[in-house]
């Protein structure tokens, strides 16, 4: 096991059951933000597993991203990365995040999270549903287990 | 309607929240979920390709009766047009969500097909 990975499970032990989240639209058509506005309300209830939603990255632990990164919001979403408090996360939803979805090859975008910030956890999805969300969220603090696709479709 | 009703009403509604990690609510039917290749069904026509909004599903020959069918989810935006347009369906979408994963390459999903040069 590397450092890094070492270091990563010690972040995820100390954010396992406390989360503050800080959710960052950085060019979302607001299906996901929807998605995410979803997790609070009281079928989902995310606060039942510690998480919570925080108004400043300041305040955060992990960066939600939702929508492809669009060119006068780059700038902005690293100042953000870096106004959060080490050890920090940063969890990409919904296919424009992942990928850079429809979104991407537009004038006003620069296309999917990953270059810009250091993606931890990918959920994919157009938008993923409250509960590929928390799936999402509990494999960023190691309390449940990815099932990478490429995985899933060899063994069958 | 009186006072009292209005008082009790919350104490006969059941509880609204689904224990997600621990209870599993599959999505309700008509969902419109994951799409997955029945590779032994696939003929390698590619046409899940050419409709593919996104650019998400690539077949490429590998040899003469050989293709790689290969879907990345994470560009995938679940709109059913390759479960629609597969001529043997082959695709069909799936209740499947819990797509997360660490590393990007590992939401890529890839099948041996049959197909090939043509």
């Amino acid at each position: 096991m590397t450092d890094a990975r070492q270091l990563k499970r010690e972040v995820a032990n100390k954010f396992g059951r406390s989360l503050h989240v800080r959710h960052l639209d950085s060019g979302s058509c607001n299906g996901c933000d929807w998605e995410l506005a979803a997790l609070l309300n009281s079928v989902y209830d995310v606060q039942r597993l510690g998480i919570d939603f925080v108004a400043s990255p300041r305040h955060a632990d992990l960066l939600l991203v939702t929508g492809v990164m669009t060119r006068n919001l780059q700038e902005a979403a690293l100042l953000t990365y870096r106004a959060m408090p080490k050890p920090r996360l940063v969890v990409a939803v919904g296919a424009c995040a992942v990928g850079g979805g429809v979104f991407a090859h537009t004038y006003a975008a620069a296309g999917s999270a990953e270059p810009i910030l250091p993606v931890d956890v990918f959920i994919p999805g157009c938008p993923p549903r409250p509960e590929a969300i928390i799936h999402g969220l509990l494999v960023a603090v190691e309390r449940m287990e990815p099932k990478p696709r490429a995985s899933v479709l060899s063994s069958r | 309607m009186g006072l009292i009703d209005v008082l009790l009403r919350p104490l006969r509604t059941p509880v609204a929240t689904r224990h997600y990690p621990r209870h599993v609510d599959m999505p309700d039917r008509g969902y419109r979920g994951t799409p997955e290749l029945q590779p032994q069904r696939c003929q390698g026509s590619g046409d899940c390709a050419t409709i593919c909004p996104t650019g998400a599903i690539a077949v490429e020959p590998r040899g003469d009766a050989e293709s790689r069918w290969r879907l990345d989810y994470g560009l995938c935006v679940f709109c059913g047009r390759c479960a629609e347009v597969c001529p043997n369906d082959a695709i069909a979408t799936t209740a499947e969500f819990e797509l997360a994963t660490r590393r990007r390459a590992e939401v890529v999903g890839v099948h041996l097909v049959k197909g090939g040069k043509r």
